[in-house]
């Protein structure tokens, strides 16, 4: 087991490595860059050279990128390009806080819930439980985001008046306070998720249930109750762990759309400002950060799934 | 009795976030996040809005009254020829962080512009304008000018060239800590979230600001800046559309706001190849425009007629010569017929607008119902904004553009009208305009420049290379607690006065 993490990690090394380079390599290929964004329409050609000049962009692709891996490798990102003193490390440290909140509160609503839907509908395939439960998730999942999340706000902010319509407001209150400002944007993106898991889910329940070792367990008679939970249930939830830690890295950073509607202050948000004004370091640390969390993620997936099935062992 | 624990939480909950709705909360004031905070980098509406709490201007608009004034400057003299500009100081005008306001700010800060390895915005228009700045004693400057220029004040409205402190280092503070002389001083600032606004009591107008506290959140997505309005949940927004500022004026919660501003669509033809460098063409062209008509479909009716000039009727040197220029169908088909366009042989052309500069698409679509009755038949290619000035601004034969306003028109004139202007859509080359637009910038005779801007304004309207239909307003809103904020014709709104109703 130890080998096997230290070569696990090991790996995750070398992955970072290669999407450092792709991502260095993306953020050559995009037109325009931060002097050009700065200085807009109004500009000359001398002043587009100065500026350029001041902020770096004249020296050669590696010299850029030799710059950007020895300042993450040491630990000091530097200063965000379009933003004079303002410190990249405090920008991601504060957006990954939120991130990491919005996900874990999503991930703690999400899990149980969809599990349980996931469950119900599989193992009462075709009746009324099931069909209750197909619909629902299924309106979920074909709801896009931004058309949920702008009914949730008309209904919960305008109309009722009872939550708030933006959650950037006041993030440095209670914590009683952030997690009313949490509920919008965690309801918007929860309900994208329970539909697909539970669809997942109830899609594996029902291929255990048909399996030769359910239908072995049945024949000999084991009351069905011991089947589910002994046979079906514990085959059947293994692969909704790497469905869900793929989905809490999205939580992690994905979800732009969500938090451009509702000012969640995230790093999907804190990305999309750095691509509009082509904050070359920023975008480079920001898209780093979130492979790393897909790789760690995953590793945690693989980890746990390990610890749950017996017939997996490193 | 875990149901009844949850609905208890639920009305705790809901009471929480209703608290702050009440009244003795902070100003609350939305906009979508600034790129830069910093002075001489501002790049959008947002950048100005947050410039506007936190610093002051050698000149401002008033907001109440629409009328430029002097605001740091307390009195200037122009010399006869218009190149020296000298400006006495207001006296006893404090930055946030104690230095006291004096002549070696202004250098400070202009001289910043003139800097040309700072790459600032303003050395656009300063660079080449501005010969020197100097400091005649501590409260005088004097500004000598490369050129005569009547309109000097007028540039220095811009939102990036608020003054700054000589002593304090606003290139690393600008976006986390900045300093002014403004109605109001940062409090706290969170890049990209939100800032906290104190009541700078040291203002020079005494007893202004009259509220203690403005918070500015930044939404990046303007429908929640709207839904915040309609739900209580903030006080001022701006800078929103047309059907918006309906929305929130028919809301009984708030007050939609406006002001007659100078952005326009101009509708450009190249005149330096065919079919528009015949006058009979472009005569036709705009013939065929129902100008009151695509203003009511474009802005719902709500913004000032344009008469092919870049010269909006609220301004001082408007002719409207005798009246806007009527649609006559007739009249433009017998044009075209002259310049051997018929039924047979109709005029074909592809009009570009970017598809995401409203109202640019729809300014488009308008003329293009419009000139279908002419026989002229217009195809529109639509392309995302930075493509659209890449690739086809100021090159295509026919464009639809946005222009923002320019309290000094005389400048968009030079950019735009003017033979070899760097902006100059139409490729358009007109002697006689381009002396009375010179004429028109170093003349300090009132009766004199209203002679020279007819001229100008008739030239464009019977020869020049655009089409300009109407002039967009600016809109914004308030809450109904919320009284004598106003709108700014440059961004640079005034906040300073703003009281709470009782």
């Amino acid at each position: 087991m130890v080998r096997y993490l230290l070569k696990r990690l090991l790996l995750i090394l070398v992955s970072l490595f290669a999407a450092s380079i792709i991502i260095f390599l993306i953020t050559e290929i995009i037109p325009g860059d931060v002097a050009q964004m700065i200085l807009g329409q109004n500009v000359t050609p001398d002043a587009l050279a100065a500026l350029r000049e001041r902020l770096g962009l004249m020296n050669p692709a590696y010299v850029r990128y030799a710059h950007w891996i020895g300042g993450v490798l040491s630990g000091n990102l530097g200063d965000s390009l379009s933003m004079q003193g303002v410190g990249i490390a405090d920008l991601i440290v504060r957006r990954g806080r939120n991130s990491l909140f919005l996900a874990a509160a999503s991930t703690i609503l999400l899990v149980p819930l969809s599990l349980l839907m996931g469950v119900v509908a599989g193992l009462k395939e075709d009746k009324w439980p099931d069909s209750v439960i197909s619909t629902i998730s299924l309106i979920a999942i074909s709801l896009p985001e931004f058309i949920s999340a702008t009914f949730l706000m008309l209904v919960f902010s305008v109309w009722l008046k009872w939550l708030p319509a933006a959650s950037s407001i006041n993030s440095d209150v209670s914590l009683f306070r952030q997690l009313t400002l949490l509920i919008l944007p965690v309801t918007t993106v929860s309900l994208v998720l329970l539909g697909y898991v539970a669809r997942m889910v109830r899609a594996s329940v029902i291929e255990s249930s048909r399996s030769n070792y359910a239908r072995s367990a049945i024949l000999k008679g084991l009351p069905p109750r011991l089947v589910n939970t002994r046979h079906i249930l514990k085959n059947a939830l293994l692969p909704s762990v790497t469905i869900i830690a793929m989905n809490i890295g999205w939580l992690f950073g994905g979800i732009i759309i969500v938090e451009s509607v509702f000012g969640f202050p995230g790093l999907g948000s804190l990305v999309l400002f750095a691509i509009q004004q082509r904050d070359v370091p920023l975008i480079e640390d920001v898209v780093l950060l979130m492979a790393a969390a897909y790789l760690v993620l995953n590793l945690l997936a693989d980890i746990v799934y390990a610890l749950l099935n017996p017939r997996i062992r490193y | 009795m875990k149901k009844r624990v949850l609905a208890l939480a639920l009305v705790l909950l809901c009471m929480g976030t209703m608290a702050f709705a009440a009244g003795g909360a902070p100003v609350r004031v939305v906009i979508i996040p600034p790129a830069r905070l910093t002075p001489g980098y501002l790049g959008d509406g947002a950048g100005a809005i947050f410039a506007s709490f936190v610093y002051d201007w050698l000149f401002r608009i008033n907001g109440q009254s629409g009328k430029v004034e002097p605001s740091l400057v307390e009195s200037y003299t122009v010399s006869p020829d218009a190149k020296v500009w000298t400006m006495k100081l207001r006296k006893g005008v404090k930055f946030h962080h104690g230095t006291v306001f004096s002549a070696d700010d202004v250098v400070y800060t202009v001289n910043r512009w003139l800097d040309k390895k700072l790459g600032m915005v303003p050395n656009g228009v300063f660079g080449t304008l501005i010969q020197k700045i100097e400091k005649v004693d501590a409260n005088t400057v004097r500004f000598t000018l490369t050129q005569t220029d009547v309109d000097f004040n007028l540039k220095l409205l811009d939102y990036n060239t608020p003054m700054l402190a000589h002593d304090y280092d606003n290139d690393k503070l600008a976006e986390t800590k900045p300093s002014g002389t403004g109605a109001f001083a940062v409090e706290t600032l969170i890049p990209k979230e939100r800032v906290v606004f104190k009541a700078n009591k040291d203002y020079w107008i005494s007893g202004v600001p009259y509220v203690d506290k403005v918070e500015l959140v930044f939404i990046p997505d303007t429908e929640t800046e709207i839904k915040m309005m309609e739900a209580g949940q903030a006080d001022v927004v701006t800078d929103i559309s047309v059907d918006q500022y309906k929305r929130l004026n028919a809301n009984t919660a708030t007050t939609g706001l406006y002001i007659k501003l100078g952005h326009h669509v101009p509708i450009s033809m190249r005149t330096d190849i065919p079919p528009f460098n015949d006058a009979r063409v472009r005569m036709a062209m705009k013939l065929v425009v129902d100008r009151q008509k695509m203003l009511d479909s474009v802005m719902f009716g709500m913004g000032s007629l344009g008469n092919d000039s870049p010269i909006a009727p609220f301004h001082i040197f408007y002719d409207d010569l005798g009246g806007v220029r009527q649609r006559d169908v007739a009249k433009a088909k017998d044009l075209l017929a002259q310049a051997g366009y018929t039924d047979k042989n109709p005029l074909s052309v592809t009009l570009y607008c970017s598809s995401n500069t409203p109202p640019e698409l729809d300014v488009a679509l308008a003329f293009q119902e419009m000139a279908k009755d002419a026989g002229i038949d217009v195809e529109i290619s639509t392309s995302p904004r930075d493509v659209y000035y890449a690739k086809h601004w100021l090159k295509e034969t026919l464009t639809a553009t946005l222009w923002g306003h320019r309290e000094d028109v005389t400048q968009l004139l030079r950019l735009a009208y003017m033979t070899g202007g760097p902006w100059n859509e139409g490729h358009y080359a007109n002697a006689e305009l381009d002396k009375n637009i010179l004429l028109a910038t170093s003349t300090t005779d009132t009766a004199k420049r209203k002679e020279y801007f007819k001229n100008i304004q008739q030239i464009l309207a019977d020869d020049g290379p655009s089409i300009v239909a109407f002039f967009q307003p600016y809109f914004g809103a308030t809450s109904k607690r919320i009284k004598d904020f106003y709108l700014t014709r440059n961004w640079i709104n005034d906040y300073r006065f703003i009281k709470l109703a009782q």
